[in-house]
């Protein structure tokens, strides 16, 4: 009853201020229409639910999942799912609050991004160019508001490297090719 | 009278009275017809396949609040008679014949009706309040006359 009220009250306003596409019902969240046209493809439906399956496990040894199971499976999502769908599923444009939440969580970071303690930029960044499968600077969404994206680190404790340490973060918050009124390009998840 | 039949005759209908004191509604020449539309339908009817509708997982009554969009595949159409297995001929002569109980509830079916032979392993989708879901089961992946 209330979701269709809400709907009621989009579409009055959309139809006023945004064209109406052939269908004659105005998009309203971008990330779900991405969200349908990965389920309605076999191979990205597929891809998908492996690794929503395998980040949403809780695991018994490791705390709230497998880590390392939940990265190996987006890992073969990125791989093998045309950019078709997984850009239209990572780079959304959003308006609202709803549409970024649901963009925040497509990488699942309570597991894959999100840790108890937060490294410092520079020293994960070295782990990354030493490690074949880096995993230490996945960049996300860092919040459901704005488009801008950080790995999961800070920079505190970089001594004499601060600036080194910003600067690098800064690569990453306020990325033009981001922004919500931008196109976006081709971010790799690593 | 016509008039007095009960269920009445429609008044565009004619009635006829038989020697036995009673009176039918006589139906406009077409029971022809309704068998040849009904065998019509059926020859129109596919036969047992998979389908599929865009449905959004919460129109699916599972119980999950999300608006995702999928593809609800499913098992739909006709069995042919000719697939009645010695089974099927023998549980309609028993049931007829009060061999078996026949309760209200206890329905048995004579013939195969199409029905999903296996199914999707799983299907993952994100709920609106950002929480994410597995569920098992869900959607047909082939169809047969079962």
């Amino acid at each position: 009853m209330k979701l269709f009220y809400i709907i009621r009250c989009h579409k009055v306003l959309f139809l006023v201020l945004f064209p109406v596409d052939e269908v004659g019902i105005t998009t309203l969240n971008r990330c779900l229409d991405a969200a349908k046209a990965c389920n309605v493809d076999e191979t990205c439906q597929k891809l998908r639910t492996e690794y929503v399956s395998a980040c949403i496990q809780p695991s018994a040894r490791s705390g709230p999942c497998n880590r390392a199971r939940c990265n190996k499976a987006l890992r073969k999502f990125f791989d093998r799912v045309p950019p078709d769908y997984t850009h239209q599923l990572l780079f959304c444009p959003c308006t609202d609050m709803a549409c970024a939440e649901r963009r925040r969580q497509t990488i699942i970071p309570a597991c894959s991004y999100e840790d108890q303690d937060k490294p410092n930029c520079l020293a994960a960044l070295r782990i990354c160019r030493n490690d074949y499968v880096c995993s230490t600077i996945t960049p996300n969404y860092l919040d459901n508001s704005t488009s801008n994206v950080g790995p999961w680190c800070s920079c505190s404790a970089s001594g004499n490297h601060r600036e080194q340490c910003d600067d690098f973060l800064e690569y990453f918050h306020d990325n033009i090719c981001l922004s919500d009124q931008g196109s976006p390009t081709g971010l790799s998840n690593r | 009278e016509c008039s007095d039949l009960k269920p009445p005759c429609p008044y565009i209908l004619p009635c006829l009275h038989l020697s036995v004191g009673l009176s039918v509604c006589l139906q406009e020449s077409s029971s022809q017809t309704t068998k040849g539309a009904k065998s019509a339908r059926r020859k129109r009817l596919k036969p047992c396949s998979l389908r599929e509708v865009e449905v959004t997982v919460g129109e699916l009554g599972l119980g999950y609040d999300s608006d995702e969009t999928l593809l609800f595949r499913y098992c739909s159409g006709r069995c042919t008679a000719r697939r009645r297995r010695n089974y099927d001929i023998a549980l309609e002569h028993t049931r007829r014949a009060g061999l078996i109980k026949k309760g209200r509830r206890d329905k048995v079916q004579y013939s195969p009706c199409c029905r999903p032979i296996a199914y999707e392993k799983d299907i993952s989708f994100l709920d609106n309040n950002s929480r994410y879901h597995t569920v098992q089961e869900v959607l047909a992946r082939e169809c047969g006359c079962a």
